[in-house]
């Protein structure tokens, strides 16, 4: 039942609608009401809330799992990269949870129970792994918030500059929060949820166009003078473009969390203008921040540039650009699941590269979080062109992110850039290669094609297999003259007749002169054929030559045949050779189907190589560099 | 394109194949009229 009172303060009425609540600031005069039994207790006045881009506002409505819910209360909270708001939800049938609110991600925990004991916070360590509430967890990120303000109806008592110890833990499919600001700590547990799946009505008025609600901050760069500005009141930190100084947005002094850029360092211009607005799957977006990051591998700097995009719900997205090649980046709320390789949305990524140390090297634009100059961390890339998994960990934080690989003419295409983007460079961890569909496509056109040749040739065979118009065995002697065949019919016109003639030749050689004679007509088709047959043992045994020969004849009319035979047997050895004819009309060779196929399987056989080649490249710029490279490079 | 020019090269093969089983040719065959000696062409026979 909810509770009705009135403010001590100012009179104004107060409800709290959810029995759990203790606490309510009054929405008036922001007095903190504490509730005791059907009374209300002012303890003071409730430090203002620091304006933000939230889309949420108290009494927006929602739905989870099909249960309708409110938005009853607000912590919010500061820690060293920026702010978050913790969101009291009273759902329809009384039970309550947190939705937290953090760079355009959102959660929804709520209590949990635990039997066992809580890690103490000292002891916990970003990518530590733990087991808690009968899960595996990894620690993802620790920090010491404070609260800057509360506002609605809360559980639990809250003031400004309440320090709230908090750890964050993930698992493949569940999100907690481990809250030290309570004794004994509690575990908040739940999941990360879509923003725009949870069914908002009465969200905040003029969002999500966050210009239209955030006014811009204008101020001098401390260092060189240079006008500056922030647009997200979520930006804790500056880049001034000019001379690369970092300032502080917190701090009222506008104090540097990195001094200028010496005038002798490398300066990177961004492709991308701040400011520059875009479209991604018709949302708008734009370039807030950005900056440059390097790492070194052997000596040699390798350096790219990534550039900060916010949409307008807040959410952020990171371009990224290296040697021309783009992807665009997003982090993710859940852990994938790592086996040596890393599975993710039903894929397995390759461990591609692990880099020790990247360090921030330039930075210019705003940014929701303390970024600075020599900021440090370690870097695990994981593929599956055209996406790349990193895992990237410093101190205090674990951070996966999922990236897409964009071309050029994408990102221009995105940012309606008038001039294109210089071309890529060799070729990206996640770059698609562009010969496998080409590979699977001929592949499949390759093996059809092959069937269909099998087929045709199945029918060659049943229709077209070989008539035997003649069989006769010839003894030849030296010195002998011309001899013929019997007579054999052809009842019709034969497109090609074989004649085949086996022989017992053996280290000697022959010469047949030929003539197929048409009885009737005296046509005659001559030809000479020679044979030799040698064998012999020299180092194992050797052949040379055949005692076998064909000759096919083409286009023989329907008629009466037969063939006139000269023999001619080796003078310096003249021994006798038995010889069995026969003439053949028809048969289907396999020859021009195995050239077919050989041809057909050409086509993917060459994509395959290229495909091969290009996968070659890209793994050279990995870990796990190909063997034969390894060799090419020892050479 | 590749893939284009590699579906119709492949299918004119497989026409071109068809054609030369049903003419009998074959691409390793022995002809009598281009091999050795003296063949290719016919004369009158007479015994």
């Amino acid at each position: 039942m909810p509770l009705n009172a009135t403010c001590p303060a100012c009179g104004a009425p107060v409800v709290f609608r959810s029995a759990a609540s203790i606490l309510a600031v009054c929405e008036y005069c922001q007095s903190t009401l504490l509730r005791q039994d059907a009374a209300v207790e002012d303890i003071g006045k409730m430090a203002a809330l620091a304006e933000d881009r939230s889309p949420l506002q108290l009494g927006s409505e929602g739905r989870y799992r099909d249960v309708p819910f409110t938005l009853i209360g607000r912590i919010q909270l500061r820690y060293s990269q920026g702010l978050w708001n913790e969101w009291y939800l009273l759902f329809a049938d009384q039970h309550t949870a947190w939705l937290s609110e953090a760079g355009g991600e959102y959660v929804l925990t709520s209590v949990q129970p635990v039997q066992e004991p809580l890690p103490p916070f000292e002891g916990l360590s970003a990518g530590q792994r733990l087991q808690l509430a009968g899960q595996a967890w990894t620690v993802t990120n620790l920090e010491t918030a404070s609260c800057v303000a509360g506002e609605g109806e809360l559980p639990f008592k809250v003031g400004g500059g309440y320090p709230v110890p908090a750890v964050d833990l993930k698992n493949t499919r569940h999100f907690a929060t481990l809250d030290y600001s309570e004794t004994p700590p509690l575990l908040f547990l739940g999941e990360p949820v879509v923003f725009d799946q949870l069914a908002w009505t009465r969200l905040r008025e003029g969002m999500p166009l966050p210009e239209n609600v955030v006014p811009v901050r204008s101020f001098h760069c401390p260092a060189c003078g240079a006008p500056m500005q922030a647009k997200s009141m979520d930006s804790v930190a500056a880049g001034c473009i000019s001379c690369g100084a970092v300032i502080d947005l917190n701090s009222k002094t506008q104090a540097l969390l990195s001094k200028a850029l010496k005038p002798e360092a490398e300066r990177y211009t961004p492709q991308l203008p701040l400011g520059a607005k875009g479209q991604l799957d018709g949302a708008a977006l734009e370039v807030i921040g950005f900056l440059v990051r390097q790492c070194r591998v052997a000596g040699r700097a390798y350096d790219w540039r990534e550039y900060l995009l916010v949409d307008a719900t807040g959410q952020y997205r990171w371009l990224i650009e290296y040697d021309g090649h783009w992807s665009l980046a997003r982090t993710l709320p859940t852990l994938p699941v790592e086996l040596g390789n890393v599975r993710y949305e039903g894929e397995i990524f390759r461990h591609f590269q692990t880099t020790q140390e990247v360090e921030v090297i330039q930075v210019a634009g705003e940014f929701p979080w303390r970024v600075q100059r020599g900021e440090r961390s370690g870097v695990i890339d994981y593929v599956a062109p055209p996406r790349m998994l990193s895992c990237e960990r410093s101190d205090k934080d674990l951070t996966w992110s999922v990236a897409s690989y964009l071309t050029p003419q994408h990102v221009a295409e995105m940012f309606a850039l008038k001039a294109a983007l210089p071309e890529p460079v060799g070729i990206h961890a996640c770059q698609p290669n562009p010969w496998l569909e080409t590979r699977n496509r001929t592949w499949s056109t390759a093996w059809k094609l092959v069937l269909a040749a099998i087929l045709l040739q199945a029918v060659f065979l049943l229709t077209f297999g070989e008539r035997l118009w003649l069989r006769q065995d010839f003894d030849f002697m030296p010195a002998q003259g011309e001899t013929t065949s019997r007579e054999f019919v052809l009842p019709k016109m034969e497109k090609t007749l074989r004649v085949r003639n086996r022989t017992s030749l053996n280290n000697n050689w022959m010469s047949l002169d030929l003539v197929l004679v048409n009885k009737t007509s005296g046509e005659a088709w001559p030809v000479t054929r020679e044979l030799s047959f040698y064998q012999g043992w020299d180092d194992g045994h050797w052949t040379e030559g055949s005692a076998s020969d064909e000759v096919v004849f083409q286009r023989i009319p329907a008629g009466t045949y037969y063939l006139a035979i000269e023999p001619e047997i080796a003078p310096e050895k003249p021994e006798p050779v038995n010889a069995r004819l026969e003439v053949l009309g028809g048969g289907v060779g396999w020859s021009n189907w195995v050239m077919l196929a050989l041809f057909v399987l050409l086509w993917p056989g060459f994509a395959y190589a290229r495909a091969a080649a290009f996968e070659t490249r890209r793994w050279l710029e990995s870990d796990h560099p190909p063997a034969d490279a390894d060799e090419g490079d020892d050479d | 394109m590749y893939i284009r020019i590699a579906r119709f090269a492949s299918l004119l093969a497989l026409v071109l194949f068809a054609y030369a089983q049903y003419q009998g040719w074959n691409l390793f065959d022995d002809h009598a009229d281009s091999g050795r000696g003296h063949s290719g062409s016919s004369r009158s026979y007479h015994k």
